[in-house]
């Protein structure tokens, strides 16, 4: 694999929106439209319908979009209920100047996202990070007690509800997977975002729940340490062989004055055996958040 | 057509004479039930001594104390351990699945298993309700009617199991297939399996599963049987495919995982990572994972090859932790250690072969050459090892020694040098009972710790008669007590 590894608080290129606020106001009948982001497929909207709702609205652009991936992220989040994943509240067909795209109408979480925190300094204190790593374990534990994996957890796909680092919302599960189904993707394949995936996937072996659960204990650490457990910036991009050594050997120390148990819990999530990683749904018990 | 010698403690085979186990086929004939008439005219006869042994056969909720509980300082005569006065219940279904109580399942044998019932009961009652006291039977080794018959003969325990033992089907490739014509017939569906590799079939495992809810199980098995060590990540995800779709046909029936897996499972890292790693993504709470041993010597003693005991104390912590219940079929005392770990609990049963799962020991008999007299075996609770009369005589005068005054013990006159009354059944259950007694200590917020001091006791008696003609010695020396110490500290 010819990948590099790297990560950087700020991404490099943000790329702005193909459609334009008109239309996309018209499509949906919206009083008012906002862009929020785009990711390969598609882009998110933010938009207000006449009677004054918020919704987020998920154009998918690419006329090359697997139809397989739309129905496996209408699947995944209609087979969870909590409010620490985004509700699906519709799919669509819409017309644009471009042609009939499918979308998916989401709740809109208020809060900005975890990605843009990081970028703009505005980190959690240490029991903040706890408050927030035990809720979006409690998400990803929801999310694999009905067999379905995410494997794309990243800071730019978890929101936070009213801005409230207690209170993440799990967002985009174009990737999500029903573990009990016959998979559509041929491994070896790559599958995620390289800083956040776990050794197999590095491998490129099959993602399961082991891997969220890697790519939580990233997350935290990010938030804890103000840095990657195991990657630097960009000048610094290491190659497969140096990243999965690196994951081998464990993460960087935490820095002093974190809670022992959320140090633990972050320190064993991060563990190069899936096994020794435990369950969300452990690690969400170990922060006091309950049994399921 | 008959039983196969079933080599119960009290059976043949000494130490080097071990011949092959043989479980082929079995008439579905259990000796008749030992009931209270038979004990009175028994004890008439002078053929039994049922000496503080009524009130064990109270009916369920008496208040009558349990004589079998009292422990007797036979160097002062002062009784000990005097127990509270109890009503014996079994927790329901739900309760004992929960994890939240250690469980004993006894696993009937081919023979001697006529008592199992009454020992159900007794350990009810002595343990307090505080273990799940369930059985087994295995289907294959019966008529649908005969395991029914014994099944319905715990109405008090709510785990009743019928074990398929499809890793005895020759689809899987395991080391013990071997499904005799007799069996055939009266089991098709254990001839009709196919290896894991292929598709699932949901009509066979419905009928897998439907043969065990026929004759009374509370409890279903999956249909899974062997796990191949070769290619174990690929092996184990066949298997996994074939437990969707028991889980599919049981609905919302109590489930067990049901595999059976040689020790590699346990020693090897690589393949302890594939199992361990399944348990912890797995979303099914129920494992019932057999491991078959190597030979291990001598038969009743207990396993000490190092490494498997670490497979089972990280696969009972993983379990543990990640709040599944995992049950240790035929694993014996070993399975009470794991228990002590974070497994939920055992099975035992009266003679070897449920016990452990372990490969046979083959010696071949010389031409002409008779066997040996029987060896009359007891299992020692002061130092948790089956040791032979002579041995469990010599013990009997120290002063730590602590003499069991279970029905079963003052039955056989164990207080006493005779063997006049010794039997081999009653042997048995009196190691079933003492094996429930065992587990009820681990129903205890701090199981570990309750194990390692009864381990600890053990040691300190040992330490104390070392070098006396008391000392156990060769075969009946628990040269395995050092190896649990080290799992448990």
């Amino acid at each position: 694999m010819n990948a590099l590894f790297w990560w950087e608080p700020t991404p490099g290129v943000r790329l702005g929106p193909t459609l334009g606020t008109d239309d996309v106001q018209a499509a949906f009948g919206a009083t008012t439209a906002s862009f929020l982001g785009r990711g390969a497929f598609g882009e998110t909207w933010r938009i207000v319908d006449p009677d004054g709702a918020v919704r987020a609205v998920k154009v998918v652009l690419d006329e090359n979009y697997p139809e397989a991936y739309l129905k496996r992220e209408v699947g995944g989040l209609r087979r969870v209920d909590d409010p620490r994943v985004v509700a699906l509240q519709d799919v669509l067909t819409v017309g644009l100047p471009m042609g009939s795209r499918p979308v998916l109408v989401f709740e809109f979480v208020d809060g900005g996202d975890v990605a843009g925190r990081i970028e703009s300094q505005s980190l959690p204190t240490f029991e903040e990070t706890q408050a927030f790593l035990r809720e979006l374990l409690g998400a990803v534990t929801e999310l694999h007690a009905v067999e379905t994996v995410h494997r794309d957890i990243k800071p730019e796909n978890v929101a936070l509800r009213g801005a409230s680092w207690a209170a993440p919302v799990l967002l985009d599960l174009g990737l999500a997977k029903l573990l009990n189904a016959e998979s559509f993707t041929q491994y070896p394949a790559l599958m995620g975002t390289l800083p956040f995936m776990a050794p197999e996937q590095v491998q490129q072996q099959e993602a399961r729940k082991a891997a969220d659960v890697w790519a939580v204990g990233v997350v935290a650490h990010i938030l804890l340490a103000r840095e990657h457990p195991f990657f630097d910036d960009r000048g610094r991009a290491v190659l497969a062989d140096e990243a999965l050594e690196r994951m081998r050997k464990g993460p960087r120390p935490l820095p002093d004055g974190v809670p022992e148990a959320t140090a633990a819990v972050v320190r064993r999530l991060l563990s190069f055996e899936p096994h020794e990683r435990g369950s969300a749904a452990r690690a969400y018990r170990d922060l006091g958040g309950g049994t399921r | 057509m008959a039983e196969p010698d079933d080599e119960l403690p009290g059976d043949l085979d000494q130490a080097g004479d071990d011949v092959e186990e043989e479980q082929g086929d079995v008439e579905d004939v259990d000796s008749p039930d030992l009931d209270l008439v038979q004990l009175d005219e028994a004890a008439a006869a002078g053929d039994l001594s049922t000496a503080e042994d009524d009130a064990e056969d109270l009916p369920t909720g008496s208040l009558a104390p349990d004589v079998s509980a009292f422990t007797v300082d036979v160097s002062t005569g002062e009784v000990r351990d005097r127990p509270r006065v109890t009503t014996p219940v079994q927790s329901a279904l739900e309760v004992q699945l929960s994890g939240t109580m250690p469980l004993l399942l006894l696993a009937k044998s081919y023979q001697q298993s006529s008592q199992m019932p009454s020992v159900a009961r007794v350990a009810t009652r002595v343990t307090r309700g505080r273990v799940g006291i369930g059985v087994v039977v295995r289907l294959p080794a019966h008529t649908p009617a005969a395991a029914e018959t014994f099944l319905d003969r715990f109405p008090g325990s709510p785990i009743r199991i019928a074990d398929p033992d499809l890793y005895t089907a020759p689809a899987y490739g395991g080391p013990d297939a071997n499904v005799s014509d007799q069996k055939a017939g009266r089991h098709p569906w254990l001839v009709n399996a196919v290896p894991a590799s292929a598709p699932t079939n949901p009509a066979w495992v419905r009928e897998v599963l439907e043969r065990q809810t026929d004759v009374g199980a509370t409890v279903l098995l999956s249909a899974t049987g062997w796990v191949s060590a070769a290619n174990g990540a690929r092996e184990f995800a066949h298997a996994l495919r074939w437990v969707a779709e028991s889980r599919r046909a049981a609905g919302t029936t109590p489930m067990f995982v049901n595999l059976t897996l040689d020790g590699s499972w346990l020693t090897d890292p690589v393949l302890r990572g594939v199992l361990l790693h399944e348990i912890v993504e797995s979303g099914e709470r129920l494992w019932y994972l057999r491991f078959r041993w190597p030979v291990v010597q001598p038969r009743y003693g207990q396993l000490r090859q190092r490494s498997l005991l670490e497979g089972y104390r990280q696969l009972a912590v993983t379990a543990a932790l990640e709040d599944k219940v995992l049950v240790l079929p035929n694993s014996g005392l070993t399975g009470w250690v794991a228990t002590a770990l974070g497994a939920t609990g055992f099975s035992t049963g009266p003679s070897w072969g449920e016990q452990a799962y372990a490969a046979p020991q083959i010696v071949a008999n010389r031409p002409g050459q008779r066997r040996p007299p029987p060896t009359l075996r007891l299992f020692e609770r002061t130092v948790l090892h089956t040791v032979d009369h002579a041995s469990h005589v010599a013990m009997l005068g120290e002063t730590d020694y602590q003499l069991c005054q279970c029905r079963y013990c003052t039955a056989l006159g164990a207080a006493t040098p005779s063997t006049a009354r010794w039997d081999k059944e009653t042997a048995s259950m009196h190691y079933l009972l003492r094996c429930a007694r065992l587990t009820a200590l681990l129903a205890s917020p701090n199981r570990r710790m309750e194990a390692l001091r009864e381990v600890r006791r053990a040691q300190a008696f040992l330490r104390a008669t070392a070098g006396t003609p008391a000392a156990p010695t060769g075969n009946n020396a628990p040269a395995h007590l050092a190896e649990w110490e080290n799992l448990l500290i």
